[in-house]
C-alpha cells in the first residue's frame, strides 16, 4: 500500500507591522493624527485586500475611538497601537483613569446585557472574564417611527461594533489602563 | 456653519459650511438649526455636499434636530451626501429614519 507523508509546509514568517502613535489630548489635531494613522494602515496593507472597505472602517472606527478620548479621557496622553497582520487590523487605544462603569457586567452570570436600545440597535456587553467586556450589536425590528424621539443620541460604541468584528474594553486594576481593542478581520 | 441656499412656502434648504462635521462644531450646528425650525416652522432639506466625514457626535446632532422637527409636525430632509458620509447612515441605519435623497431637485419634487 502506497502511503503518503505530508511534507512539512515550509515556514512562512507572518507579516506583521506595528506603530504606535501618542495623541495628546485635548491639544493634537484630530484630522492630522487621523491621517497619519490611515497613512501607515494603507502603506501596510498586503496586495489583493479590500483596502478601500479596510480604510473606511478604519476611519470610522479611529475617528470614533479619538472622539471618545476628547470627549471622556482624563488622561493627557492617549495612545493608540495599530497593527497590521496578513489577516488583521488590530487597533488598540488605551488611557489611564477610572474605568468606565460598563465594566460592572465584566462579572455577570449573564451572557449578555443590555447597555442600550432603541428602534435601530441594540447594544450589548459581553462578559468574557476578568475586567473584560466585548461589545455586541443587534438591528432592531423597526417599529412606530413615534419612537424616534427615544432614538439614543450616543452612536460612537454602536459605530465601533458594527463596524469592527471583534470589539473588546478591558481595565486592568492595577495599572488603571482603559484598553480598547478593535479587530478587522480581511 | 450653515448657510441657507433657498426659503419656500414649504422648506428651508441649508448647506453646511465645513467639510469636518464633528465635535467642535455639532452642539453649534444643533443650536442653528434648531432656531431655524423654531422661528420659520418649515421642513428644512439639509445639503451636505461640502461635508467629507462625519463622527457620532454629528450624527447625535442630526437626531436631536429630527426629534426636534417631529414634535413641531416638521421634517428634516438630507441630500448630496457624499459615498462615505452616506455609508456611515447606511451602517447606523440612520436611513430608516431620514429622507435622504442624491440631491437637491430630487428631494424637492418627493417632499
Amino acid at each position: 500500500m502506497e502511503t503518503t507523508r505530508k511534507r512539512p509546509r515550509p515556514y512562512k514568517q507572518p507579516t506583521l507591522m506595528t506603530r504606535q502613535f501618542e495623541f495628546i489630548t485635548g491639544s493634537d489635531n484630530l484630522t492630522s493624527a487621523l491621517k497619519q494613522m490611515l497613512e501607515f494602515i494603507n502603506d501596510n496593507l498586503v496586495a489583493n485586500v479590500p483596502a478601500i472597505n479596510l480604510l473606511f472602517k478604519s476611519k470610522i472606527i479611529l475617528t470614533e475611538l479619538l472622539t471618545n478620548a476628547l470627549k471622556h479621557s482624563f488622561s493627557r496622553y492617549t495612545l493608540v497601537d495599530i497593527a497590521v497582520e496578513d489577516n488583521s487590523i488590530v487597533i488598540t487605544k488605551t488611557d489611564h483613569g477610572m474605568p468606565l462603569s460598563l465594566i460592572s457586567y465584566a462579572n455577570s452570570s449573564e451572557n449578555r446585557i443590555p447597555i442600550t436600545h432603541d428602534i435601530l440597535h441594540t447594544l450589548y456587553a459581553i462578559p468574557e472574564g476578568k475586567d473584560t467586556i466585548r461589545f455586541g450589536c443587534e438591528e432592531s425590528t423597526m417599529g412606530d417611527l413615534d419612537a424616534v424621539e427615544k432614538i439614543v443620541e450616543h452612536f460612537g460604541l454602536i459605530i465601533i461594533t458594527k463596524a469592527a468584528d471583534k470589539f473588546v474594553y478591558h481595565y486592568n486594576v492595577q495599572t488603571k489602563a482603559n484598553k480598547f481593542t478593535v479587530t478587522l478581520n480581511f | 456653519m450653515i448657510k441657507i441656499l433657498k426659503d419656500t412656502p414649504g422648506h428651508l434648504l441649508i448647506e453646511i459650511e465645513i467639510s469636518e462635521a464633528n465635535l467642535d462644531n455639532s452642539d453649534l450646528f444643533k443650536t442653528q438649526v434648531t432656531e431655524l425650525l423654531d422661528r420659520h416652522k418649515k421642513n428644512i432639506v439639509i445639503d451636505f455636499n461640502r461635508v467629507e466625514y462625519i463622527d457620532s457626535s454629528f450624527l447625535g446632532s442630526l437626531v436631536a434636530i429630527l426629534k426636534h422637527a417631529m414634535a413641531q409636525k416638521l421634517d428634516v430632509i438630507l441630500t448630496a451626501m457624499r459615498p462615505d458620509v452616506y455609508e456611515l447612515l447606511l451602517l447606523i441605519r440612520l436611513d430608516k429614519v431620514f429622507k435622504i435623497y442624491g440631491d437637491y431637485q430630487e428631494a424637492a419634487s418627493a417632499i
